[in-house]
């Protein structure tokens, strides 16, 4: 519905619910305000946005008084001008304002002293936010000359001892935006108003630390801040930004929209795009503060470099190339191997496909994902086989109930958690199903703490008890061999070495069974364990029992599904490095990041291409310096088969190039022909002839969203799958009676490289941290903070600090993997280990 | 139904409101009930533990009836020789009954006794008679007819066409329409809907709402459960200061009883009509008494109001609509319903209907608890029913209206007191606090001392209130230490402007007030402040200087010892002297000089 009301005598429409600040704006008036913002709620607070309207007493504020039709505004008679001149004033006087009315502020840039990089801010250009500062703005807008009162310091102490943001409240005006973001918005609750009167401050519950409070330091309230007082401290001198570019986050396999806030050609820093429509105006502290700090990082390999016996010297890159190319042409066939990282970009992984498959003869082509792929596709086809349909983020808004299922999504993807905890907010139910009580299982309405490896008999109850209650008999291929297994399900023993309830399964199953559209996500629990086959095969039943039932598979990292439809995958690591060892694999082609392995010297010619140089940097031959994924452009694609474009947001050192350019100049110089793209789009043109899931693509196409994927294969429809629900001696024994849970998490990116550059980043998650159980340490004489160490019968060695904690069950460990550099040792094959541990370190 | 149906031969109603309880009321009634029993008068003479009297100045205080006689300042001891006089031997004791200032003569009956005489209780109309811990009495006294009525004889439209007509204001502070504030929540769309009694008291002195939960809490639960019906609302809360355990505990034993008698909770009287009430004890912050803010506090969140509108009545307590009255206003609703609203409206002025409940306090002589009609003057209500001015001091002026209510001077002392009138005269109704104060008061000094208390009181949500009001106390303490400026008289006029028309809610549109009037009528105090750096009332501490009258001074040496500055000096028997470098001007020679010898300058 639409009204038209007046406003300075001008005749406005506005959409019935809007508020007359809102109408103002769109008609093009301007009307001054401080604590409003596009991304929270009005609170009406700073008085800055009043207006007169007729009929009305006093004067109220635009932004929180809704239109009505027929309404007639005034926003800038003389009373209201004085009066928010005066409001400003007051405003003003609990502010370091010196310079902001001062009479030469002009002339002062001339002469301004030395930036002093000191905690207290006194004047503006000792504040970080000179020049984005909306209190500047508004003393410009309002012709302020004077303040009469004067300065209130608060004297509070600046904070900064927290990874990420400093806070200095004596800057803060009280506007309340950065409270109503982190409450309202991310719902995290970690800022609110203390105190009152003239003491009011924002700040922590009980005045606690944020790595206290449970912050997710996604610093929303520092986007929202109008002033200096809560400041990103890692590009706090870094100066203005002149412009911003908007691409993709390339630090998980969401794809949130980044603006990369650019000074020339250096990035600043990165906000969340307000369009984003993945992430809409949010991210989480990986987007917001990884890309600047990697882009910069000064260990960042800048030039192509060759060992020359047992010496580094740097080279052009026709050298480099050349002697690359040499080494690899006597290794063709299988004495060659590729090992290339997720995070890559289509156009890249095609074209390494490319080299390793047509140019150099090779099948050992190997992703270092974490998610062995053969397992990913196994539970991704086994969904799609079964003609159940595959959700999209959007579809978490849509849904009534929400299964998170072996997902730790508030580490592994928050935004995605932060759409969960939305969705649940407004009405939702949520269901987590996990080992270890994560983040989100404290706001589901129902949490499920499995015991581990077990998942695919609570699956097996949940198929036999829906399909019971169903109200008409189900059908599908292949329905009788599954009901046939089930039959033989004994529910009660298996419940029970699941530890679930049977009051617990019963109201998982009326959730399920009363839900219109309910959305299963799932992740590594279920992807990465040992029983990754019966654990798809009963959860793709599941789905198809359900009425209007989605799934999503919440997992991989920033372009594994890129990899995954460009062919770049095949072997597994732990495969690669046996072949090295055995002798059988000679030359290596290394794209991305790796730990050290045992074998290393093993081979003969050993090529690195990579962002930072590895540890083993002296094992190798040549080494290319590589761009990182925001430094080129290209497509990549989501967890949800979503595929979008990445935008070229800065410029490497000159030397620095794309993996494709490299790896295509090298495929050309091995297979004698000249090099066959000049840019990204080339590729794509390519890819789009060359692979199916391409197929019908256009890169003008793509759009703003991006565009989802869909298999054009037909899926049988309504395809059932048996599967093998035994129990095989469940419960580890002996000495190694301790599960052992390894989490995937956002801090893992490109095997810790990502936690160690970014200053802060291993504050929020201790690297070295192993959880255990309080009853469990008591037991073995373990203390918060102890040096423990893990063996597994396998052979898995590592290090670790004990952290107690109830989140896990008794007999049972974890620790987030990537970051721990006790684990560099080796490469996982699964998720789950049964081990024993002591006290002390392994040498 | 029990004991109160009993008869007996006389009543004693002993106050049991906070102030008397706080003097040991509860231990004068055992001793009443023992000793009444020791002369085996226990089936003779009830005790009664009542709400409050009123008359808390002459606390604790007794009345017996039916022979109307009030006792007051009782203890303990008194109480032996009271049973055997009064109710043994038909005596009844002088010299525990009331002796007005002026006259010798004790005043035996209640109703002869000026503070009384001129009152009129229509909401407090059972205060004072009867046990508000049992729902019996209040049923014995026409209590829940009203109810009953509502729910089978009349339609919502009724209830709410009565009450319009009543005239009927909110007695909270602003006096809007009840009526009218009921139909718009009525006619918000919505299927759940909500009512609030508003019980967070907290002007400083105040306690009217206080005393009406402790001495009639069905009164209010009644009048609740009519706006219920009359609304469409399933849902109550009372929310009420945690400082206030008395009322708490009465309100919540009336619930229970009342829900006992299927009074409340479900399927009242039979009638398929359902609400139940719960009781939310505030934390005590002064901005929670503002509805929208106290709308957060029930809903668990940090007590701060939002702009209006939308208003409670279209978007209240999560979200729904919600309809918010402070207690008087719902103790008003069910003597409406029962009498009906013609009978009301003839109490009163044109605009305010009614009576008013008033907590006068201050320099006066009966401080205590006042039900008036409105229109009264404030002269009757200060000296006729307060008894004037202690100490035979001049009257210099009434705070009417808490904190943010206006100071009134002598010249205004004929004024009405209604909602208009009272706006007029720059003050507020509020919630109906009246503190007096006599020529010994510094009117600077007061304004300083309301702005400190809505300085710390402010939410600290919005700009004007809470930096200009911190603003505002700065410049007023200047003017008291005498530093103040020539223009400071302007800059505080056009702050307190600011703040009026620039505030959020309420609090800070109405904080300035007391600054408005104090330079409204009483502007030659600030001049001489700024001017001639003195303060008239030798208050303000860095104005003043104290001296010793050399004709008094007896040379005793008391005030010598007394002062902790070491200021004093002089030998016995000898005329003292204050060293003005040394002395603080904290008063304590003053207070302790018998001869008035300690002069201020």
């Amino acid at each position: 519905m639409r009204v038209t009301l007046n406003i300075d005598n001008r005749i406005v429409t506005a959409r019935a619910g809007m508020t007359v600040l809102e109408a103002a704006k769109k008609a093009g008036i301007y009307i001054p305000t401080l604590c409003d913002h596009d991304a929270v709620e009005p609170s009406g607070s700073c008085r800055l946005c009043i207006v007169k309207i007729k009929g009305m007493r006093g004067y109220p504020t635009a932004c929180t008084t809704p239109v009505v039709d027929g309404m007639q505004v005034r926003t800038n008679t003389p009373r209201i001008r004085a009066l928010r001149r005066e409001i400003f004033t007051l405003t003003l006087s609990e502010h370091p304002y010196t310079c902001l009315v001062c009479s030469k502020k002009m002339n002062c840039e001339d002469y301004q002293g030395t930036i002093r990089k000191a905690g207290v801010t006194t004047g503006c250009h000792y504040c970080p936010k000179s020049g984005s500062c909306e209190l500047q703005q508004l003393v410009d807008e309002l012709g302020m000359k004077d303040v009469e009162f004067p300065i209130h310091y608060r004297c509070l102490p600046v904070e900064q001892e927290d990874p990420f943001f400093d806070r200095d409240y004596n800057l803060c005006i009280l506007c309340g935006r950065c409270v109503r973001v982190c409450n309202d918005v991310r719902l995290n609750g970690t800022l609110t108003f203390g105190y009152r009167g003239n003491r009011t401050a924002v700040g922590t519950a009980f005045g606690k630390s944020h790595l206290d409070t449970g912050c997710e330091f996604c610093a929303a309230c520092v986007d929202v801040c109008p002033t200096g007082a809560l400041y990103d401290k890692l590009s706090k001198w870094e100066g203005c930004p002149e412009k911003s570019i908007q691409s993709l986050c390339p630090y998980c396999s969401v794809g949130c929209s980044l603006s990369y806030n650019l000074d020339g050609t250096t990035i600043v820093n990165t906000t969340p795009a307000l369009n984003g429509t993945l992430n809409r105006g949010q991210v989480c502290v990986r987007g917001r503060f990884g890309p600047a700090q990697m882009a910069k990082h000064p260990d960042r390999l800048k030039i192509p470099k060759i060992r020359d016996g047992g010496r580094w010297q740097e080279a052009t890159w026709d050298e480099a190339l050349n002697h690359a190319a040499q080494g690899f042409s006597s290794f063709t066939g299988s004495a060659f191997a590729c090992i290339v990282s997720p995070q890559i970009s289509n156009e890249d992984a095609y074209v390494l496909r490319h080299l390793t498959r047509e140019v150099m003869k090779s099948h050992h082509l190997a992703n270092a994902s974490v998610f062995a792929q053969d397992d990913y596709l196994e539970i991704v086809n086994a969904l799609k086989a079964s003609g159940s349909s595959m959700g999209t983020i959007e579809d978490i808004d849509r849904a009534d109930a929400v299964v998170v299922w072996g997902a730790d999504v508030s580490v592994t993807h928050p935004v995605v958690s932060l759409r969960i905890k939305q969705a649940a907010q407004s009405g939702s139910s949520l269901v987590v199903v996990d080992s270890r009580r994560t983040k989100l299982a404290e706001r589901a309405d129902l949490y499920l703490q499995i015991r581990t490896g077990m998942d695919r008999f609570l699956l097996a109850c949940l198929l036999l008890r829906i399909s019971e209650r169903a109200g008409m008999p189900v059908s599908g291929r292949d329905w009788a061999k599954v009901e046939d297994a089930l039959k033989t399900l004994a529910q009660s023993t298996v419940m029970k070495s699941a530890g679930i309830s049977e009051a617990e399964c019963e109201r998982l199953v009326s959730m399920l069974v009363s839900a219109k559209r309910p959305l299963f996500l799932f992740g590594s629990g279920l992807i990465l364990s040992e029983y990754t086959r019966e654990n798809s095969r009963a959860l793709a039943d599941l789905v198809m029992t359900l009425k209007n039932g989605k799934w999503m598979a919440v997992a991989g990292e920033s372009n594994l599904m890129g990899c995954l439809e460009t062919g770049c995958f095949g072997l597994r690591v732990d495969e690669v490095i046996g072949g090295i060892e055995d002798g059988t694999i000679r030359c290596l082609y290394v794209v991305g990041d790796l730990p050290a392995f045992k074998g290393l010297e093993k081979l003969d010619f050993l090529v690195v291409q990579s962002v930072f140089p590895p540890e083993w940097i002296d094992k190798a031959d040549v080494v290319f310096p590589a761009a990182m994924m925001d430094e080129g452009d290209g497509t990549m694609i989501n967890f949800e088969g979503r595929i979008q474009r990445l935008r070229r947001v800065s410029r490497p050192a000159p030397q620095v190039k794309p993996d494709w350019w490299i790896t295509a100049r090298l495929a050309s110089r091995i297979g004698n022909h000249t090099v066959p793209y000049r840019k990204t789009a080339d590729i794509f043109e390519e890819m789009t002839s060359e692979l199916s899931a391409f197929r019908n693509l256009a890169l003008g196409k793509i759009g703003k969203k991006g565009r989802i994927l869909r298999p054009d294969v037909k899926p049988d429809a309504r395809r059932f799958f048996p599967f093998r629900i035994e129990t095989n001696g469940e419960g580890s024994t002996g000495v190694y009676a301790y599960k052992l849970l390894l989490g995937w998490n956002i801090f893992g990116y490109r095997y810790g490289r990502f936690t160690e550059t970014v200053p802060g980043m291993e504050r929020i998650l201790n690297p070295q941290g192993v959880e255990i159980h309080p009853e469990d340490a008591e037991k073995i004489g373990i203390q918060h903070g102890d040096r423990i160490s893990l063996a597994s019968r396998d052979g898995l060695r590592l290090n670790g600090v004990a952290e107690i904690t109830d989140r896990i069950p008794r007999k049972t460990l974890y620790t987030p993997i990537g970051t721990n550099a006790g684990h560099r040792g080796g490469l996982f094959k699964k998720m789950s280990y049964s081990v024993k541990i002591e006290k002390g370190v392994y040498e | 139904m029990k004991e109160t149906l009993k008869t007996y031969r006389a009543h004693v109603l002993v106050c049991a409101g906070t102030a008397c309880v706080s003097n040991e009321s509860l231990k004068i009634k055992t001793t009443l009930e023992q000793e009444i029993k020791k002369q085996g008068l226990e089936n003779e003479v009830q005790v009664i533990g009542t709400g409050c009297n009123g008359f808390c100045e002459r606390g604790p205080v007794a009345v017996v009836q039916p022979d109307d006689v009030f006792y007051q300042r009782l203890s303990v001891e008194d109480i032996p020789f009271l049973v055997e006089e009064h109710f043994l031997k038909g005596r009844p004791v002088e010299a525990l009954m009331y002796v007005p200032e002026a006259d010798e003569s004790p005043i035996p009956k209640m109703m002869d006794i000026a503070f009384f005489k001129h009152q009129r209780l229509v909401v407090l109309r059972n205060r004072g008679r009867m046990d508000p811990e049992v729902i019996d009495e209040y049923i014995a006294f026409d209590g829940y007819q009203a109810l009953s009525k509502a729910l089978v004889s009349m339609t919502p439209e009724d209830i709410i066409g009565e009450i319009k007509r009543s005239g009927l204001r909110g007695r909270g502070g602003a006096g809007f329409p009840t009526g009218l504030k009921w139909e718009r929540c009525r006619n918000a769309s919505g299927d759940t809907k909500y009512l609030i009694c508003n019980a967070d008291e907290g002007d400083p002195g105040a306690y009217m709402d206080r005393s009406i939960l402790e001495a009639d809490p069905h009164a209010v639960l009644e009048g609740l459960a009519i706006g219920a019906k009359a609304i469409g609302a399933s849902k109550g809360f009372i929310y009420v200061r945690d400082e206030y355990p008395l009322a708490v505990d009465r309100i919540k034993r009336a619930i229970d009883q009342a829900v006992d008698y299927g009074l409340l909770g479900e399927n009242i009287l039979n009638t398929g009509f359902d609400f139940e009430v719960e009781v939310i004890r505030g934390g005590g912050a002064f901005v929670c008494g503002e509805e929208t803010a106290l709308m957060a506090s029930v809903e668990g969140k940090v007590g701060r109001p939002r702009s209006r509108p939308p208003y409670p009545a279209e978007r209240g307590l999560w979200g729904m609509p919600t309809n918010i009255n402070n207690v008087e206003t719902w103790a008003n609703v069910p003597i409406i319903i029962q009498r009906g609203s013609a009978w009301y409206s003839t109490l009163g002025t044109a605009k305010s209907k009614g009576t008013k409940v008033f907590s006068l306090v201050g320099h006066i002589n009966n401080s205590g608890l006042v039900e008036v009609p409105m229109g009264i003057t404030l002269r009757e209500i200060i000296y006729d029913i307060g008894g004037g001015i202690p100490d035979q001091k001049a009257f210099k002026a009434v705070q009417s209206g808490g904190p943010s209510g206006g100071c009134i001077p002598e010249e205004l002392l004929d004024l009405p007191v209604d909602f208009e009138e009272l706006t007029k005269a720059g003050a507020i109704m509020g919630s109906g606090g009246l503190i007096v104060m006599n020529e010994d008061t510094c009117m600077v000094d007061v304004a300083l001392y309301f702005v400190s208390f809505l300085e710390e009181e402010s939410c600290g949500k919005c700009a004007p209130c809470r930096v200009g009001l911190q603003r505002m106390k700065e410049m007023l303490e200047a003017i008291t230490r005498g530093e103040g400026t020539e223009d400071d008289i302007d800059r505080l006029e056009k702050l307190a402007t600011t703040i009026q028309e620039g505030s959020l809610c309420g609090l800070g549109q109405t904080a300035p007030n007391p600054v408005l009037t104090t330079l409204r009528y009483f502007r030659d105090e600030y001049e001489a402040h700024i001017n001639k750096k003195k303060c008239p009332a030798g208050v303000c501490k860095a104005l003043i200087t104290y001296s010793i009258d050399e004709e008094r001074c007896t040379g005793c040496g008391v005030c010598l010892r007394a002062c902790p500055a070491d200021a004093i000096s002089g030998e016995k028997k000898q005329i003292h002297t204050i060293d003005e470098t040394l002395c603080t001007a904290c008063g304590s020679c003053m207070e302790v000089c018998k001869f008035e010898a300690i002069v201020i300058n």
